[in-house]
């Protein structure tokens, strides 16, 4: 028996292991920082949309990242595109994956904060 | 025994913290356990009231206030407006222990809870947005036998459709949110209530969303600040000094109760200052005093 916050850090914890020693782990670090508050003051549409149209590597895992956490917590099971699935949800519904991603967001953020190196290359 | 309902509206942002976040803001303000509502602990508003009162005293006598509280834990009370200080506030210290004549202070100061919250409008610039739980909150602390029914998810109830500033075709525009509203006779009492301290204007922004989505507002859509420190030698950002802080944005409408357990001459000021960063503009607060007929 697990708590949801158990679920929740250990699958942030694989995620940021995953880059921790590529090329890109300073920049998704600095990405990973930013996440939640861009979140919470733009929505997750808006920033998921954004984080797309970087075309980065840093980003680009970011997205799969937070892709792989909704498939874990059974919130989404097509195959459709991140965007297209979060403008087709009901809007309660939306704002409860917001609120989840972005539990999941800080707890990415907070794991990149301890394990990967600020070489202060992000933007 | 008396009690008294004040209504206290933020007119610029409050920050009332809660220490240190692991969150996404770095300096969160205090919320309560069990609805996550932003509330003004009575610690807080005492303090900062103490304070004021104080500050009159030390200006009336020609001390500073640090010797006006230092005559007070000592029990010196023989001055009228030290002993009336006592008893608002009551005395620690020595002045409690020798058989002083105060001990605890005579009124008890409530915690303050959110009864309207702020959220931007796509027309009239913001709504004052509401819930049945704060509602019946509000009444059930006033002592009033009324009540609000719940409000469907996705829909608001308002006072007068035809007479509201927020409303577009009898729909709502709040953040990225649409709402239908509906007429509810409902909150005709409620409405009465406040219009004195609203005034005219802002209680045609009135409208009362479901529980959830209130508190989706109040937990979404406070204001956060980035704030940073200047290196004085090179005029950049210093190395790690970016924090955001969070506040309860102005326009916020909160009700706490004095209770009165001797009759002393005491009410709030008008207006005065709470919570945090005073000297950079926030927690300036009016105050006013709610007559509610039984």
């Amino acid at each position: 028996m697990k708590s949801k916050v158990q679920e929740v850090a250990k699958l942030a914890y694989e995620c940021v292991m995953q880059v921790k020693d590529k090329d890109f782990a300073s920049k998704y670090l600095s990405y990973a920082r930013k996440l939640p508050s861009m979140i919470t003051h733009n929505g997750l549409l808006v920033t998921v949309a954004f984080a797309k149209a970087k075309k980065e590597q840093a980003w680009k895992t970011l997205l799969e990242h937070i892709e792989s956490f909704l498939r874990k917590e059974g919130i989404k099971k097509d195959k459709k595109d991140l965007i297209e699935f979060l403008s087709d949800c009901e809007v309660q519904e939306y704002r409860l994956i917001t609120k989840r991603v972005l539990g999941f967001s800080i707890w990415l953020k907070r794991i990149a904060e301890g394990e990967i190196k600020d070489e202060g290359k992000g933007d | 025994m008396q009690k008294e309902i004040y209504l206290l509206k933020t007119i610029t942002p409050l920050h009332i913290g809660a220490g240190q976040g692991l969150g996404h803001v770095d300096l969160p303000v205090v919320r309560e356990v069990h609805t996550n509502f932003p509330y003004i602990p009575g610690t807080s508003l005492k303090g900062a009231l103490r304070n004021w009162e104080i500050n009159q005293v030390a200006m009336t006598i020609g001390e500073k206030p640090s010797q006006v509280e230092e005559k007070l834990t000592k029990g010196e009370l023989k001055d009228e407006s030290m002993l009336r200080l006592a008893k608002i506030f009551g005395v620690a210290g020595e002045g409690a222990e020798e058989g002083g004549e105060v001990g605890a202070g005579k009124v008890l100061f409530s915690d303050g809870f959110i009864l309207l919250f702020p959220v931007k409008s796509a027309k009239g610039i913001f709504s004052l947005t509401t819930c049945p739980y704060a509602i019946n909150r509000f009444f059930e602390f006033v002592g009033l036998d009324q009540r609000i029914k719940e409000v469907q998810e996705g829909k608001v109830k308002v006072l007068d459709t035809k007479d509201h500033k927020n409303l577009i075709n009898g729909k709502l525009l709040l953040e990225e949110f649409i709402f239908e509203a509906e007429d509810s006779q409902e909150l005709k009492g409620f409405v009465e209530l406040l219009k004195g301290f609203l005034g005219e204007e802002n209680i045609k922004r009135l409208v009362c969303v479901s529980d959830t989505d209130f508190t989706d507002f109040v937990s979404n859509y406070t204001e956060v600040q980035t704030h940073i420190k200047i290196d004085l030698d090179t005029g950049t950002v210093k190395e790690k000094a970016l924090w955001t802080e969070e506040y309860v944005p102005a326009e916020s409408v909160f009700v706490f109760g004095l209770t009165f357990l001797e009759d002393i001459e005491y009410s709030p000021p008008s207006t005065f200052h709470l919570g945090g960063d005073i000297t950079t503009g926030k927690g300036f607060v009016k105050v006013q005093r709610l007559e509610v007929q039984r």
